[in-house]
């Protein structure tokens, strides 16, 4: 970067070239020299309220110009004075036309709150009157929104929300309307912030340096005891928050304005879906079955119980009879608690997580071609890439922040490819939008790989120099029928060969997908052909490229990292290596177990079989949120112990026969990592809620009641502990995780990996494989598309989370109270349905009722719903098809038929 | 500045584009409707608050121009006239309609939803031409046009060296500023794009301008030839005229011409695409970048500088943005050079200048005259003074400064002198104010009409103008208004606005101040004036 001299207030500075007079002055005389009304650092300079004029001469001694200092650049040898009478004068102008549109009964905070930045302002330039006729500012009030609230009194027309919907949301709820005076703020036709598609992200409310805009919570001025940054638990962004906390309760929360995952967004849930921490329904005390009904008792009796019951059944029926659940939701010492006391204190690999039920195909399939089965780039380097490529996921709803992210390069021309069986909100802006039948992806995928290698869209010198098994790749997708292929996706060739041209020709392509490739048959293969296509077109190992799994759980990750997983331990390591095994014998002092363990839905074919005696389950409800939700139910009802660890009582708690009240993510420290690979630092706002006990402590306490000595739940030390078998962990200390964490692999130094496979893969002869599988069908079609003609396809909405336990028991219940499908306007005529109107959904596994939106976003034929509400119970349809490889149900293929009702 | 509007309508690019879109939509009620906006919403993968924040920013798209058929014009010299057409229902007002030779201008909108501009003498509509008179060396704007194949080819043998002519010929931008022509055209020239574009700015509405009217209704050709050889200069394929509404006569006959201009045969016709943008009803769209806005779909809020259009124009391409007049020089001088151009004018002023003289005067028109004309001769010589007893002459539009008349013999027609002497020659357009006129009023209706067209983005003109109409509309001889917050709000105007609507109405208040004392004294308090 070039710099160049200039002067601050007379003294000599060097600038960054291109750097704007404010950002300048900022950087050396604070944030507070020169003061701002309209500018935010996270937005494009604007240049409307003209509060940050500067004086600025070519020469010390002449008088100075007023400029904009937010958006004129500095030039070689200015001299910049950033107060002075004259600037007083001027600002103190500013104000006084403002406040002459604004109430005069708001000058000071609101008592029990922070000033605004415009009333800071108004103090500290002692502006209280303005000499101006007074008048009230145009434009009504809306205040219909669950969250956020828009008076426009107080509006002094700095644009803030309007460029904040738009630069970082990427939504255009809001506008100016008219001009001059009398213009002032709208949303959609000057209606509510609902009619005008407002997604309720907040990030209007956090930036407006007024009450203008504020939120049910005042979020911004709202004072408190203190603010604890953390991370946030709804999706695997690892958005950063401040919550604010008053009287050991959560108040309020931000976004953290510097964080590199988030840059001060957050969505819906991030910002506002906090409630569910202080809900009555909290559970507050352990139960414990006793006589056919749980009964309240204190922690020491519900942990002996466990103690206990867990040793009869390991000495009666051996270890492998227990197995454990263990959660993406917590930090990483408590899964590396969870898998250490099923191997280190039961004895058994029986430990799985919920990655088996969405990312499992990820990390497996790209260990196959990569050797390694995690993101290789960062959301950071969006920008930096020529084309992105969404395959099977709704980032938007699902990864709202990411997805805001990847809108924003799209809306500013980065062509997109979307592969969907939906109309997602980025399908609508791709530029392709393959609209492929569900259960598709790999001749699809073919397809493309056949036009990239047609049209020799191929870096020759990286398929040669780091990869294996090209040849025979591509002889094999030569050989493929294009009109077959065509008829098995239900997209025209012309489609998927003009997103070839466009992925091939870009100079840095960009893959992330999502379960919509991991939930199918095929599932693990669909990512093999994903990593095959940046394979082949050198798309790896530069900013702007790879492939990257968007990670649906805070730590799904880390909880794979810490090994979660029947087959390989903390590190990813193979557990049937006799050398892994002398390794992990050392690191816990005891013996572990040799053979690979059970994934959960062996897990609940082993209940069913009357192997499986005990599981305990963290923080999922697999009754809820498992395929096939009969089936499980049955399994769960022949087990001897379940023991289940929750916030509220869940479908699967109703089941259990001890249940555990856990703390929620922000009474507890630890660490997060993103899926970016990024560790960020997860630290207690409040205390556990009284009777609840952190995750990671009632692991420690059943672990010193059975036996093995655990020292009580401190994250520092666990993460110590981590690191020394970790090998990507090894450089991690509680100490040097910064402000916006590390991307593993860290090194011993401290350094982290923003990019993975930069010079070679992690195979041992450092090479990429290129492996090709045929497409198979899925069995769950084969076997009932006839009697069930419509496919059924699911995904999660913007205002809720999965089983919806959390959201649900928060005001996002009154933006959303119900699951919707979607269903094709010619199904609709056909089935005699209406809009709203009520269909019974049946499967070969089960019936549900549903109401219907009818919309183009689904094509004829194909059914779309979300899961969130229990009432629906979508999983007692889903079907018992699994992955091939990793057992992840093929959630996204139900073969279903559809009665008016 | 929304950088992601710009590309979501750049995808549209000129092939129904927003702007275009609300224009057609409104073009039968006065106003898109509700279900239009959504509509046009969808459509440009936008939103409602988008398509209804534009919309409604303008004079003929938004819910007020419902029903709408008349507009008469309410332009500084039918103002003073006294000549505004009355007694039309539902009407509206136009901010000039280019008839300021003859007062009484109309604008009205027939049954098939077409625009036309009349004057209105109190019992009938006629359309008087625009009398013209020239005193140059050389007709260079107002002359006749000759051949219109040969205006094209000529800028085309000369394309490569067509900066070099216009950098020897000194021309200097005829829209107020006065920026050298041809650092402009080399500035986008530099460029590396996939696309560019020339962009005539045929919206500059300065109340009391008509030559605009005048070359784009009777020298089109000479005005596109000059945005060719800038295309041809700069590597850009699109020119865009972008005409305001109040000028459709204008519009019809460059329509025409570009007609014309598509049938020419190779190698012209293929060179560049000719296109027309009507305007909507907004004086602060000929301010630049307000304009590229507008053509955009954007709300023609001004934008930032830098980066300048050359740089990041529209749809955020190099583009070239510059006036008709200026445009309408440069067959001329490709034709005998850039030095036979730089040898008529003054030594900063080159070439000839069109001047509209309103109707208060005794031969009111257009009049193009060599620059470096004493002003005193092109008043009472070429003009012969006035029919009424006149006290000042505001030249340069509603921003331009007020020259009381004893200060003419002391002013020539050159962008410098007038600067220095404290006003603008700007785009060259005289109001005379009658004796018998208040200068209160005056002052009134400038601060009103900027209070009006201001864009409303930064604070000093959106409240300023507004709250200075305020003051100066309440300030009687009984409740005089206080003069230092009027001086210390002009003084927040020029230094704190965005662009020149705010930051140029200063100029003509402080020459009412400073000439008319006598009369504004008893309007304010606390004033030595």
């Amino acid at each position: 970067m070039s710099m160049g001299k200039a002067y601050l207030n007379g003294q000599s500075y060097e600038y960054r070239d291109g750097e704007m007079m404010y950002e300048f002055a900022s950087r050396y005389l604070g944030v507070d020299e020169i003061p701002v009304l309209c500018h935010d650092p996270a937005l494009e300079p604007f240049g409307a309220c003209r509060m940050c004029l500067v004086e600025v001469a070519q020469e010390p001694t002449q008088p100075g110009r007023l400029l904009a200092s937010c958006h004129t650049p500095v030039m070689e040898n200015q001299y910049i004075v950033t107060s002075s009478d004259r600037l007083e004068k001027a600002r103190k102008g500013i104000l006084e036309l403002l406040l002459s549109q604004y109430p005069k009964y708001r000058l000071e905070a609101v008592e029990g709150q922070d000033p605004t930045v415009f009333q800071s302002l108004l103090d500290q330039y002692g502006v209280t009157a303005s000499r101006y006729p007074h008048a009230s500012e145009p434009g009504v009030s809306e205040k219909t929104h669950t969250y956020i609230h828009f008076d426009p009194a107080e509006c002094i027309h700095c644009y803030r929300c309007i460029r904040a919907c738009d630069e970082v949301q990427g939504e255009f709820v809001l506008s100016m309307a008219n001009r001059g005076i009398k213009s002032h703020i709208i949303q959609g036709l000057n209606g509510t912030f609902s009619e005008a598609g407002c997604v309720s992200c907040g990030r209007c409310v956090q930036t407006c340096p007024t009450n203008a805009l504020t939120d049910r919570y005042h979020s911004k001025t709202r004072k408190s005891d203190k603010q604890v940054k953390t991370i946030c638990t709804y999706c695997g962004v690892g958005c950063n928050l401040n919550v604010k906390v008053e009287d050991d309760k959560v108040v309020a929360i931000n976004g953290v304005e510097n964080a590199r995952a988030n840059k001060g967004h957050t969505c819906v849930k991030g910002r506002y879906a906090f409630e569910f921490a202080h809900h009555p329904d909290r559970l507050t005390t352990p139960l414990v079955r006793k006589d056919g009904e749980l009964v309240e008792v204190n922690w020491d009796e519900a942990l002996d119980v466990i103690a206990a019951r867990l040793k009869d059944i390991k000495g009666s029926h051996g270890p492998d009879a227990i197995a454990g659940i263990s959660s993406a939701r917590c930090t990483n010492e408590e899964n590396y608690l969870m898998q250490k006391f099923m191997r280190a204190v039961v004895g058994t690999n029986n430990i799985d997580g919920c990655a088996r039920v969405c990312h499992a195909p990820t990390a497996w399939g790209m260990q196959q071609t990569f050797g390694t089965g995690a993101a290789t780039n960062s959301v950071d380097e969006i920008p930096m890439a020529d084309c992105l490529l969404v395959t099977g996921a709704n980032p938007s709803y699902a990864h709202p922040v990411t997805g805001a992210r990847l809108k924003q390069a799209v809306l500013k021309g980065t062509p997109l490819i979307v592969i969907d069986p939906v109309c997602t909100p980025l399908a609508k802006i791709a530029d392709i939008h393959l609209q492929l039948l569900p259960g598709s992806n790999i001749p699809l995928l073919q397809m493309f790989s056949h036009f990239l290698i047609k049209h020799g869209l191929l870096d020759n010198e990286f398929i040669k120099q780091r990869s294996i098994g090209f040849e025979d790749f591509a002889n094999q997708i030569l050989l493929l029928d294009l009109d077959d292929l065509e008829n098995m996706t239900g997209v025209d060739r012309k489609e998927v060969e003009v997103a070839a041209l466009i992925y091939g020709n870009a100079k840095n392509a960009m893959a992330f997908h999502g379960l919509g490739v991991t939930e199918h048959y095929q599932g693990s293969h669909t990512v093999m052909f994903l990593a095959d296509i940046a394979m082949m077109t050198g798309n790896l190992g530069r900013p702007g490229t790879g492939i990257n799994p968007l990670r649906g759980q805070n730590n799904v990750q880390g909880a794979a990292d810490m090994g979660v997983q029947p087959h390989q331990g903390a590190g990813y390591l193979d557990v049937t290596n006799r050398e892994i095994q002398d390794l992990y014998e050392n690191h816990y002092g005891v013996k572990t177990p040799r053979h690979i363990g059970l994934k959960i839905p062996e897990m609940f074919g082993a209940a069913r079989d009357g192997k499986l005696k005990a599981l305990w389950i963290i923080g999922e409800d697999v009754l809820q949120t498992d395929p096939n939700s009969c089936e499980v139910k049955y399994s769960l009802s022949r087990l001897d112990l379940l023991i289940v660890q929750e916030l509220f009582m869940t479908e699967t708690c109703s089941m259990a026969d001890v249940i555990l009240p856990a703390s929620s993510f922000l009474e507890k420290s630890g660490t997060f990592t993103n899926s970016d690979r990024r560790v960020q630092k997860v630290n207690a706002a409040i205390t556990p809620r009284p009777g609840t006990r952190p995750d990671g402590q009632i692991i420690s306490d059943v672990m010193n009641r059975m036996g093995y000595q655990q020292g009580d739940y401190d994250p520092a030390s666990i993460l110590s502990e981590i690191s020394r078998i970790v090998p990507f962990f090894a450089g991690i200390t509680w100490e040097n995780i910064d402000a916006n964490g590390k991307q593993w692999p860290v090194l011993e130094d401290g350094s982290e990996t923003p990019i993975l496979h930069r010079d070679q893969f992690k195979h041992p002869d450092g090479k990429g494989r290129f492996l090709f599988y045929d497409f198979e069908p899925s069995p769950e079609l084969k076997k009932n598309a006839e009697q069930f003609p419509y496919i059924l396809t699911t995904g999660r909405i913007l205002e809720h989370y999965n089983c919806g336990s959390m959201t649900r028991r928060t005001p996002n219940a009154e933006l959303v109270d119900h699951d919707v499908l979607l269903m094709n306007p010619a199904d609709a005529r056909k089935e005699g349905v209406t809009d709203k109107g009520r269909v019974e959904i049946s499967s070969n596994n089960g019936t549900t009722h549903l109401s219907v939106k009818i919309t183009e976003d689904v094509k004829p034929g194909i059914l779309f719903t979300t899961f969130h509400f229990p009432e629906i119970a979508i999983n007692h349809l889903t079907s018992d098809i699994f992955d091939q490889e990793t057992m992840t149900p093929e959630y996204k293929v139900v073969a279903v038929s559809v009665k008016a009702c | 500045m929304s950088r992601n509007i710009r590309s979501l309508s750049f995808r549209k690019e000129l092939d129904g584009n927003l702007f275009d879109r609300l224009n057609e939509a409104a073009r039968q009620s006065g106003a898109p409707s509700d279900e239009d906006l959504r509509d046009l919403a969808e459509e440009s993968l936008l939103s409602s608050a988008i398509t209804y924040g534009s919309s409604s920013f303008y004079d003929y798209l938004g819910v007020q121009n419902k029903g709408r058929k008349t507009w008469p014009c309410k332009g500084t010299a039918c103002l003073i006239s006294k000549k505004t057409a009355v007694g039309y229902a539902d009407s509206g007002e136009a901010l000039c309609v280019g008839y300021c030779y003859s007062g009484g201008g109309i604008l009205k909108k027939n049954e098939t939803g077409s625009y036309s501009s009349h004057h209105n003498d109190g019992s009938s509509d006629t359309q008087p031409p625009i009398p013209v008179y020239s005193f140059a060396t050389t007709s260079i704007l107002t002359g006749a046009a000759g051949s219109i194949r040969e205006l094209y080819d000529i800028t085309l043998y000369k394309s490569s060296q067509i900066i070099d002519h216009l950098h020897d010929s000194k021309l200097r931008g005829r829209g107020g500023a006065g920026f050298p022509f041809a650092l402009k055209l080399k500035a986008c020239a530099e460029q590396e794009a996939d696309k560019k574009y020339i962009v005539c700015n045929a919206d500059e509405g300065d109340p009391g301008a008509f030559s605009d009217r005048y070359l784009l209704e009777q020298q089109p050709h000479k005005v596109m030839a000059g945005m060719f050889a800038a295309a041809n200069a700069t590597g850009a394929k699109t020119c865009i005229l972008y005409i305001r509404r109040e000028y459709p006569e204008a519009i019809s006959a460059c329509r025409e011409a570009i007609e014309t201009f598509n049938k020419l045969s190779w190698p012209i016709s293929n060179r560049v695409e000719f296109h027309i943008v009507e305007g909507a009803g907004s004086y602060v769209c000929g301010e630049e970048t307000a304009l590229l806005n507008s053509i955009e779909g954007l709300r023609p809020e001004v934008r930032v500088k830098p980066p300048y259009p050359a740089v990041y124009g529209l749809w955020g391409k190099p583009t070239v943005v510059s006036n008709v007049e200026t445009f309408a020089n440069i067959s001329w001088i490709l034709e005998k050079g850039g030095n036979s151009y730089a040898s008529i004018g003054t030594d900063e002023s080159k070439g000839t200048k069109l001047i509209s003289l309103d109707a208060r005067f005794k031969r009111p028109g257009l009049y193009e005259v060599d620059f470096g004309t004493p002003f005193e001769a092109l008043v009472y010589d070429m003009a012969g003074g006035f029919v009424e007893d006149i006290k000042a002459l505001q030249v340069g539009g509603p921003l331009g400064g007020i020259i009381p008349l004893n200060k003419i013999p002391d002013l020539i027609i050159d962008f410098n002198n007038f600067q220095q002497a404290g006003f603008t020659l700007g785009h060259g357009g005289i109001v005379a104010v009658p004796k018998d006129f208040p200068i209160i009023d005056f002052m009134r209706h400038l601060f009103s009409y900027m209070a009006h067209e201001s864009c409303g983005k930064c604070t000093p003109c959106r409240v300023g103008t507004a709250k200075g109409a305020e003051i100066l509309a309440m300030a009687t001889p009984e409740q005089p208004a206080d003069y230092t917050l009027m001086s210390e709000l002009l003084e927040l105007l020029e230094e704190g606005s965005l662009c020149a609507l705010g930051g140029g109405l200063p100029l003509p208040i402080r020459n009412c101040f400073e000439y008319f004392s006598e009369e504004l004294k008893s309007y304010f308090r606390l004033w030595e004036g």
